[in-house]
């Protein structure tokens, strides 16, 4: 019969990217890291069992193995079919230039990582003066859906410095078509009619104290919840609705201010450190009486703003900073 | 095996579900009321919850990280 304990004390060494938090994935399962490491970038990793310690930096190894996705470059985006933009993780640091054609490759924990910059036609040429012009792309020909949205989002990104009115992607993913038929004066538009949806909730919403803390449900599984235990709950209370957190900080109150990623969207949420009662979700969800933050939990806010992204209405009031 | 999770006046619970047919959601909301009820579902406990208590909840269904179902009652809550 073979001996088990061999087999979990055997160490391994490989080379595997870090995008945050403290878990990194192999092609086979998810490790736990001692600690959050300094910065996102590839790391060697000695693995012993379910736990990965760090080694030191490491250069990026062949990704070709890897699927694949294609779009075009807007800042930190790959802008791909039915104007979805996914951030790409471990950028070069030079940055490629907007609307380039590019190739990225889907980790097996989901992040897509950049890859490679692909030829560029004249339609990427003559997208890229129409923006620099400040043109709208009507009078370009041979523009795919793909480079329509890039143009659309570089636009937005542009006004977004301009105004500093902060967008994310998901919020105006609808506007993309009347933005590249517009021009600058449609994304400036769109992003004062998302700043005064924001300016009107931040009016409905003065800051109030936390919701007084309530017993929490004993576990069925794990220790009893604790300010100590705080961040690994939030971490598997994220995971088992399909996010994945990136940051935690312990605020006044009891409270926990979680970063996390959830459907190529960032997102800023406080919660109450033992309940994980949601104290501000940090996306618009009603006021007054009918505010919905209070009812959720960072177990079940996922699924809703899975629904505001489904339906078009996502406005987010946090950021990450 | 699938989990049901509950989240009922600002608290979440799971329970494990030992079904291995698709339920309705009107099926997931009995179930829910039951559980509750009886004190199925941990921390959880409201032994006169109202019959239409998950009424207006809405179920979502996820595949978790290690492929077993997830499903999830949670309040409706506006947008905007």
């Amino acid at each position: 019969m073979a001996d088990y304990r061999k087999f979990l004390s055997k160490v391994e060494t490989c080379v595997l990217p870090y995008f945050g938090g403290t878990r990194v994935d192999t092609s086979s399962r998810r490790l736990r890291l001692p600690s959050a490491l300094d910065a996102p970038g590839w790391y060697t990793f000695e693995i012993k069992g379910r736990e990965a310690s760090p080694k030191g930096p490491a250069d990026a190894p062949d990704l070709s193995d890897l699927p694949a996705k294609r779009g075009h470059v807007v800042g930190p985006w790959l802008v791909g079919d039915n104007a979805s933009a996914r951030e790409m993780e471990l950028f070069p640091e030079d940055e490629p230039p907007v609307l380039s054609p590019c190739r990225a490759r889907v980790w097996h924990g989901g992040e897509w990582l950049f890859d490679t910059l692909d030829f560029e036609g004249e339609a990427e040429v003559h997208a890229r003066e129409a923006l620099e012009d400040g043109r709208s792309l009507d009078a370009v020909k041979g523009v795919s859906a793909q480079l329509r949205a890039a143009f659309a989002y570089a636009l937005l990104a542009r006004a977004s410095r301009e105004l500093t009115i902060a967008f994310s992607p998901r919020e105006v993913r609808k506007d993309v078509l009347p933005i590249s038929q517009g021009g600058p004066d449609a994304a400036a538009r769109v992003l004062r009619r998302l700043e005064h949806e924001r300016r009107m909730w931040r009016a409905l919403h003065p800051e109030d104290a936390p919701p007084r803390g309530q017993a929490p449900p004993h576990r069925h599984r794990g220790p009893e919840p604790t300010l100590e235990n705080a961040e690994e709950r939030a971490e598997s209370a994220l995971e088992a609705a399909g996010a994945r957190l990136l940051a935690v900080r312990r605020m006044g109150g009891g409270q926990l201010e979680v970063g996390y990623r959830f459907m190529d969207e960032r997102f800023v949420t406080v919660c109450d450190a033992i309940t994980l009662q949601v104290h501000d979700a940090g996306v618009c969800l009603g006021h007054g009486a009918e505010r919905g933050d209070r009812l959720l939990t960072l177990e079940s806010l996922p699924a809703v703003i899975r629904e505001a992204i489904d339906t078009e209405v996502l406005v987010i009031t946090r950021r990450f900073a | 095996m699938a989990i049901l999770n509950i989240t009922y006046n600002g608290l979440s619970a799971d329970y494990p579900l030992d079904m291995n047919y698709d339920l309705t959601d009107a099926d997931v909301r009995r179930i829910a009321v039951e559980v509750v009820r009886s004190g199925g579902v941990r921390g959880l406990q409201v032994v006169n919850l109202d019959e239409r208590a998950f009424a207006n909840y809405v179920v979502d269904r996820f595949q978790g990280q290690d492929g077993a179902p997830r499903i999830y009652l949670r309040p409706k809550v506006p947008f905007g």
